[in-house]
This record gives structure tokens, C-alpha cells and sequence, in this order.
């Protein structure tokens, strides 16, 4: 009997541990139809609608298309890791999407993707017309030493090719009696003033010059171009990186003067998720937030404190010039195909059906239901927990899109109520604004060899060791940036620069350089 | 005394392991023939899990792509070594993962052993319970919990730990986390307070195999506490204590990631960066796979060699060692 009982218990063991392993193994059968669809996954599908790869608008999706589309969430922030582990793996859907170009050439390169000049040709209608309408995408497209098409795209309306910009506090200003600042100098003379003066009356030495979100390091960046991982021009078509540029010195100079002299929270270092900034400005403890177009956390800063008044800041005139804060390239989300695509036609369909017709509703909803047409214009019926519960997690279902903004019809497009249409007044001078200095971007795209990887691998915790001594001030601006230099060439940058220059010179006449 | 021996485990469940048939293997395991059963399912996990992933490895010499795969990608020999020894933060990743680990050694690995050891001569059993669960507690807290509220009770603004610096020792308030020194000991003592409660449990077990009658002779000599624990606890978990460190020194070039990365920031980089962080880095978001499977294979490599000299070591000197 006994002897009878371990056996049992032996043989349910091993089957248990077997049954797990070849459970593991087994692939779920799809349909020969199905075309599944990477989706960035940023925790916006309300629960009561379902989850970001099963809810209403992706029966929609279903129906309206006529094609089995299944939706893949992935982490908005993780997409480079995740993506990795699925090709790595071969479970990647079979359309790829992301806002950087870095990823899809990262994924050519590593012979994953599918080349589309014959697919496009031979499967596509709307897309292929409006790919021959804007010749001007075509560069965006094209990777690798056949200078085959590898993604395609949209173009950016111009609501999202203004990225960062900064608020400044019109209140603040006021109450120290300073001017909107233009140039560098007055810039400084404010943010001294904000830390200094009591701009918010506390009488209380308790505020900081800046909130200091996501936007802030490249925001600086962009007012010294000296934007990172960017390559720049001279006169001579010399092209050089920009953490060689004679301008770093400014750019220390800022940094080392943001920390001396109290501007920025000393505790941004360990503020990963910007938490702090956030509570500093929203109870109005900063005056300048660096972030986008967005007036920065409006309704949550107007509840603490009911006099604040924002106005978007543009960048100041340093003494090397004035240079335009980041604006994307005209090319919005790039798509591309695995492939192993088992049915490219009907990818291919999907795109058309997104670019002719299907980003409108995705976007704004049904009419009657989500927006009425308003001097053809369609403005919402939504306010904004409406559309966050309604609309918003659809977004990023638009691939691929043809909507192009015009700030005069913000007003229209924003719901009826003083506050939603404040918003929008707000934000078509910030956008205005952002737009009016252009950013410096000498090449089109970023050069993406292997060389550059592996170089920066070795310069950049270089660069960030000697970037803390700026911040500490143990080094002054003119010293780090000779380090800099030098560091760049011992650890053999002029090899890296040979190479750029190359992919430059091949290249210019084409980009009409 | 040695909880690991194997004639502890076979008399525990009844078989007498005296019998002398080493020659015989096939009849010693037709013999014990459903504990070797019992035994199948442990070593399918191991094959499987352990052993058969191995062959990922061949691409710390291949350039790998997706494409071409495991076996198709093209071999580049030691390509992938040399650029790791002429790359100077390999050395810095290199080092910094192995000073860390040193001060662990030093300052964390005593601490579970002199704790099991008090509450060893703990009188009241309920006490002696309560405060083992509660040493049990953080060990079930996970990193990224526990660096966020690090970062908070460490504020030089608003932590509480500097507000009593300020307040009651009238001293500057300190940035624990963006400096370097203060980073480190921080990093060593949350490890100590995670980890050590739990470190006590095989101590515990151990000391709790000691015969009493030794105690019981000791204190008939006239031994005092201190005595008892000296010539009879500490011997009697020694080998344990041996093991224990074998198996902490062949991980030294290893560390817990999310430790790391949940406290690392960009002001202490230049001693925090460690191997783990930078193939996560550099391999996963980069996408350099080959290289930072090197990476992983040297201090593999690094690993099986210190444990099998510190083996030796523990052996020489007469300790009973692994293997």
C-alpha cells in the first residue's frame, strides 16, 4: 500500500512538472487573418471599458475594418526592452510603431523588419497616394545600405512638432517688478529674483526659480544646442557632436549657477518620477516650469493658489544666438512590419483603412456622440474626465493620421466651459510661441551606426561624471569643457567623427544641404 | 554537528547509509529506487531551467541578430573580450560591483550570525518569536517599495532623518543619496536591515542541531555565557557559517538588481554603477546582446573561480567545505 502511494504521488509530480514545461512551449493557433498590432501601453483604458488589447473601440476597429486585428500592450517607456525579448524570442506582433526613428533602425539593422517598397506597391491605395504626396517624408523611411523602405508614416500636425517649452509665472514677475525675460541675462536676473525676492509673498525664503519636470535637461540643451546625441555643422560643413561644442561652456555655466545659486531643487537627482517639481509648482513654489505646449498642471495650480497667472516663456537670446526649443521632425509615428508578417495584404489594408478614415473616429468619436462639426471643425462634446473615460485611450491606435491643426480652431475644437476654453486659448499661444524660433537640427535624423553605440557607451558615464563636477561646482564650465574635449579624444572619438562626417557629406545633397 | 552531512539526512528518514556498497551503484539505486523518483522531477527542473539555456551563451563569440538567431549568427571569436578589456568602464563596472560586494562581506555577512545567536539565548519563548517574525518582515518588503521610501526618510529637506540631524544635533542637513560616500553606507545597511532577519533562519536551524548535553557539561565546569557561546555555538555552526560564505563569494560579482537600481541616481554613478545595471542597460535598451552576454559570462566565469578557491581555502584549513 504504502509502496503504491509514492509511486502515485511520484508519477503526479513528474506529470505536473512535464505538464508545466510543454505547457510553456505551446503556441496559441491564429488565424491565417489576424494581424496583431503593437500598442503602447500607458494605463489609460478605464476598467470599466476593458483593457488596452480587449474593449469597445477595438470592436470597432473589427467591424469597421473587416479585419481580426489583435492589439499587443506594451510599456509606453519600455518599448525598446520589450520589443527586444519578443523578436529576440519570435512572439513580436506583426506592426511595430514608435515615435523614434532610433528603434525602427535599430530593429532593421538587427534584419527583423520588412522591407515595404513591393508591399506598398502591390496591397496599398490611400497610403501609397499619400506617401507620393509628401515626397518630403521619404528621407524618414529609408534605412540600411539598399535604401529600402522600411517604415512608413504621417506627417506631424503642428500641435505635436512643438515639443518642450517653459511657463513662467506672469504674477511672480509682477510682484518683483521684472519684464518677460528675452535674453540670457534677464533670464538670470528673474530666476535670482524668484529665489531672492519672496515672489509669492509667504514671507518665507521657501521658493524655487524652476519646476523642474522631464523637459528640463533637454530644454537647456536646446538653449545652447548642445541637444544630446545631436551632430552639428560649422560654417566649414565640419560636423561635430554636441557634447564638443565650444557652447558647453554656457551650458555649464547654467547648470553650475541653476545649482550655486539655489534655482533649482538640490533633490532633483533622486526625483526620478518628478514628484517633488510637480508639488513645488502646483503650490506655488516655483516660477518657471519647464515642460510642453500643456499649461503645466492649470486647474491643480489654480485650486492652491486662485491668483496664478502662465504665460509661455520661448527660449532667450544667448550670446551664440537664439536657438528654438526641441520641435520633432515632421515624420510622426513610425510603423513597420516583423518579418515574419504571415499576411502582410492584410496589414497592409489595416494602414490604408487607419489613414483614410479610421484615425478621424478613433480620434474624435462619433458624431452627435463624442463632437459636433462646427465650420467643419469637430469640436467636442466631451469634457476632459469624459473624454479621458471615453476617448483617450484610443490615441494610440492612430498609426497613422492626416490631421493637421490650425491654432484658430483651438478654441472651437475645446469644450464650451470658461475653463476648457481658457486652456485652449493658453496653449494656441504656446504653441505660437514654441514655433517661432525654429530648433537647431543640422542633419535630419541621427546617424545610428554601431560605432557610435559602442562609443558612447564608453563617453557618456565620462561625460556624466564630469557634468555632477559642474553641478558640485569643483570645476569650472571653461575646465569641463576642456575635459570634455579631451575625453572625447582619448577615448577615441575623432574615429566616430571620421564616420559621421562621411555619412554627412554622402548625404547632404540629398537632404538639400 | 553538521546539519548538511548526508548520514543526518538518511537517518532522519530511516535508511541505514552504513552499509558498505559503494561499487554498487546500480543495485544502491535500484534499492532506494522511489527516493531516486522523488529525486527525477528536481533534476528535469534543472536540465531544463538551467543547464539546457547554457547554449545561449555560444553568443558572447557570435555577433548576434535577431534574424540569423542563436545558431545562424556569425561567429567573431573573442571580439566581443577584447572590447570589454580595453573598455575602461568595464573595469570601472568591474570594480564597483566588487567593492560593493566586499563591504558587504564585511559589514553584512557577520550580522545574521550574531543575531541568531542572541536570539538564541533568548529566555522567554514568546519574545524570541515575536521579535524573529518581526526580523522576517522586511525580507517580504520588495526593493522598489523600499528605495522610494529611502529617498523619502532621507531628504535632506523633508526626511526624517534629517530633520533630527538638524534639530536635535544642530548639525547640516545631508544629501544621503547623491553623495558618495553616504550612498554607499546607505546601500550596505538597507541590505543589512532587508536581508539579515532572514539570514538567521539556517543559523537558527543550525544551532538548534547542537547537542545540549554540551551546553549542560560547560556549565557544570563553571563556564560562563560568553564561554558557552565561544567554544560551543560558534564551532558547532561553523561549517554552516563556511558554507555560507563559499556560496556568498562565489556571487561576488553579482548583485541584487533592483537593489541597486532602485537607489542608484545619476549623481553617485561613478560607484554605483555595477555589472548588472550596466547589461540591463547596454544589453536590454541597447540592444547589444552579444557584448553584455560577455559580460555576464566573465563574471560567471570570475564567480566559479572564487568559489572553488575559497572551497579550497575552507578545506585546507579543515573546514568541510562544498564539494
Amino acid at each position: 500500500m504504502k509502496k503504491i502511494t509514492s509511486l502515485v504521488f511520484t508519477a503526479v509530480l513528474l506529470l505536473a512538472v512535464t505538464g508545466i514545461v510543454f505547457a510553456g512551449g505551446r503556441r496559441e493557433a491564429v488565424s491565417e487573418d489576424t494581424v496583431s498590432v503593437m500598442v503602447y501601453e500607458r494605463g489609460w483604458a478605464p476598467a470599466e471599458r476593458g483593457t488596452m488589447d480587449d474593449n469597445d473601440w477595438l470592436d470597432w476597429i473589427r467591424e469597421d475594418s473587416g479585419l481580426d486585428i489583435r492589439m499587443v500592450p506594451v510599456p509606453r517607456w519600455e518599448v525598446r526592452e520589450v520589443l527586444n525579448t519578443q523578436f529576440a524570442a519570435g512572439t513580436a506582433p506583426d506592426i511595430i510603431n514608435d515615435f523614434s526613428r532610433d528603434t525602427v533602425a535599430n530593429f532593421q539593422a538587427q534584419g527583423v523588419l520588412a522591407p515595404l517598397d513591393d508591399w506598398i506597391e502591390q496591397y496599398s491605395t490611400s497610403l501609397r497616394q499619400y506617401l507620393a504626396d509628401n515626397p518630403h517624408l521619404d528621407p524618414y523611411l529609408r534605412f540600411g545600405e539598399n535604401n529600402e523602405m522600411y517604415a512608413v508614416t504621417t506627417m506631424r500636425s503642428q500641435d505635436s512638432i512643438s515639443g518642450h517649452l517653459m511657463w513662467i509665472r506672469k504674477d511672480w514677475l509682477d510682484n518683483v517688478g521684472l519684464d518677460v525675460p528675452t535674453t540670457e541675462e534677464e533670464f538670470f536676473a528673474v530666476a535670482d529674483a524668484f529665489v531672492n525676492q519672496d515672489p509669492n509673498g509667504t514671507g518665507q525664503n521657501d521658493t524655487f526659480a524652476f519646476a523642474a519636470d522631464h523637459a528640463y535637461m533637454p530644454i537647456i540643451e536646446a538653449l545652447y544646442a548642445v541637444y544630446s546625441r545631436e551632430w552639428y555643422v560649422d560654417d566649414t560643413g565640419v560636423i561635430s557632436e554636441a557634447r564638443t561644442q565650444e557652447r558647453l561652456v554656457d551650458f555649464f555655466t547654467f547648470h553650475q549657477l541653476a545649482n550655486e545659486r539655489g534655482w533649482v531643487d538640490p533633490e532633483l537627482v533622486t526625483d526620478s518620477e518628478r514628484q517633488r517639481q510637480r508639488q513645488l509648482w502646483v503650490t506655488g513654489r516655483a516660477g518657471i516650469h519647464f515642460s510642453g505646449v500643456n499649461p503645466p498642471h492649470y486647474q491643480e495650480l489654480l485650486a492652491n493658489v486662485p491668483g496664478a497667472q502662465l504665460q509661455p516663456l520661448g527660449p532667450f537670446e544667448t550670446r551664440h544666438g537664439r536657438f528654438g526649443l526641441l520641435q520633432e521632425p515632421p515624420a510622426e509615428r513610425f510603423v513597420a512590419l516583423n518579418r515574419n508578417i504571415a499576411n502582410p495584404r492584410a496589414a497592409i489594408e489595416y494602414l490604408d483603412w487607419l489613414v483614410d478614415e479610421g484615425w478621424f473616429t478613433l480620434r474624435f468619436g462619433f458624431e452627435g456622440q463624442h463632437h459636433e462639426m462646427v465650420d467643419g471643425v469637430p469640436r467636442t462634446l466631451l469634457t476632459g474626465d469624459q473624454h479621458n473615460e471615453q476617448l483617450r485611450y484610443a490615441w494610440d491606435y492612430i498609426l497613422l493620421q492626416q490631421w493637421q491643426l490650425q491654432t484658430e480652431w483651438l478654441p472651437v475644437l475645446a469644450a464650451d466651459d470658461p475653463m476648457s476654453q481658457e486652456i485652449a486659448r493658453m496653449r494656441g499661444e504656446a504653441i505660437e510661441t514654441q514655433l517661432a524660433v525654429t530648433f537647431r537640427r543640422d542633419t535630419p535624423f541621427r546617424p545610428t551606426m554601431q560605432e557610435i553605440l559602442n562609443f558612447n557607451d564608453e563617453f557618456a558615464p565620462v561625460f556624466n561624471d564630469i557634468m555632477v563636477e559642474v553641478q558640485l561646482g569643483t570645476v569650472s564650465p571653461r575646465e569641463a569643457y576642456q575635459q570634455a574635449v579631451s575625453e572625447w579624444s582619448r577615448l577615441g572619438g575623432e574615429s566616430v567623427q571620421r564616420i559621421v562626417q562621411g555619412w554627412y557629406n554622402e548625404n547632404r545633397e540629398a537632404w538639400g544641404r | 554537528m553538521d546539519v548538511s552531512k548526508p548520514s543526518d539526512i538518511s537517518s532522519t528518514i530511516g535508511i541505514d547509509s552504513n552499509s558498505k556498497q559503494h561499487g554498487n551503484l546500480r543495485r544502491d539505486i535500484y534499492r532506494d529506487r522511489y527516493l531516486y523518483m522523488l529525486l527525477l522531477p528536481i533534476l528535469v527542473f534543472y536540465v531544463i531551467f538551467r543547464y539546457v539555456p547554457m547554449y545561449g551563451l555560444v553568443i558572447a563569440f557570435k555577433d548576434f541578430r535577431f534574424i540569423d538567431g542563436i545558431i545562424g549568427s556569425q561567429w567573431v571569436g573573442l571580439q566581443h573580450f577584447e572590447r570589454m578589456f580595453r573598455s575602461e568602464q568595464f573595469f570601472r563596472i568591474v570594480w564597483n560591483t566588487f567593492i560593493l560586494n566586499v563591504y558587504q562581506l564585511v559589514f553584512q555577512f557577520p550580522v545574521p550570525i550574531i543575531l541568531a545567536i542572541l536570539l538564541n539565548e533568548m529566555r522567554r519563548k514568546y519574545l524570541k518569536r515575536t521579535v524573529q517574525s518581526l526580523l522576517y518582515v522586511p525580507h517580504f518588503i520588495s526593493w522598489v517599495v523600499l528605495g522610494g521610501i529611502l529617498i523619502a526618510i532621507l531628504s535632506p529637506s523633508t526626511g526624517i532623518i534629517n530633520i533630527i540631524l538638524v534639530r536635535v544635533f544642530r548639525v547640516d542637513p545631508i544629501f544621503f543619496m547623491a553623495d558618495r560616500f553616504w550612498w554607499v553606507v546607505v546601500f550596505i545597511v538597507s541590505g543589512i536591515w532587508k536581508t539579515a532577519g532572514w539570514g538567521t533562519i539556517l543559523y537558527l536551524a543550525a544551532i538548534t542541531s547542537i547537542d545540549p548535553q554540551l551546553y549542560e557539561a560547560a556549565i557544570i565546569d563553571g563556564a560562563n555565557k560568553w564561554r558557552q557561546i565561544w567554544h560551543i555555538t560558534v564551532p558547532g555552526i561553523s561549517s554552516t557559517i563556511g558554507i555560507l560564505l563559499i556560496l556568498n563569494v562565489g556571487g561576488f560579482l553579482e548583485i541584487s538588481f533592483e537593489h541597486i537600481f532602485m537607489l542608484q541616481n545619476q549623481r553617485v554613478m561613478r560607484v554605483a554603477d555595477v555589472i548588472p545595471t550596466f547589461v540591463y542597460r547596454a544589453g536590454l535598451q541597447g540592444a547589444q546582446f552579444s557584448y553584455t552576454t560577455g559580460v555576464g559570462f566573465f563574471q560567471s566565469f570570475v564567480g566559479l573561480v572564487l568559489i572553488w578557491s575559497v572551497n579550497k581555502v575552507i578545506k585546507k584549513t579543515g573546514g568541510s567545505g562544498l564539494f
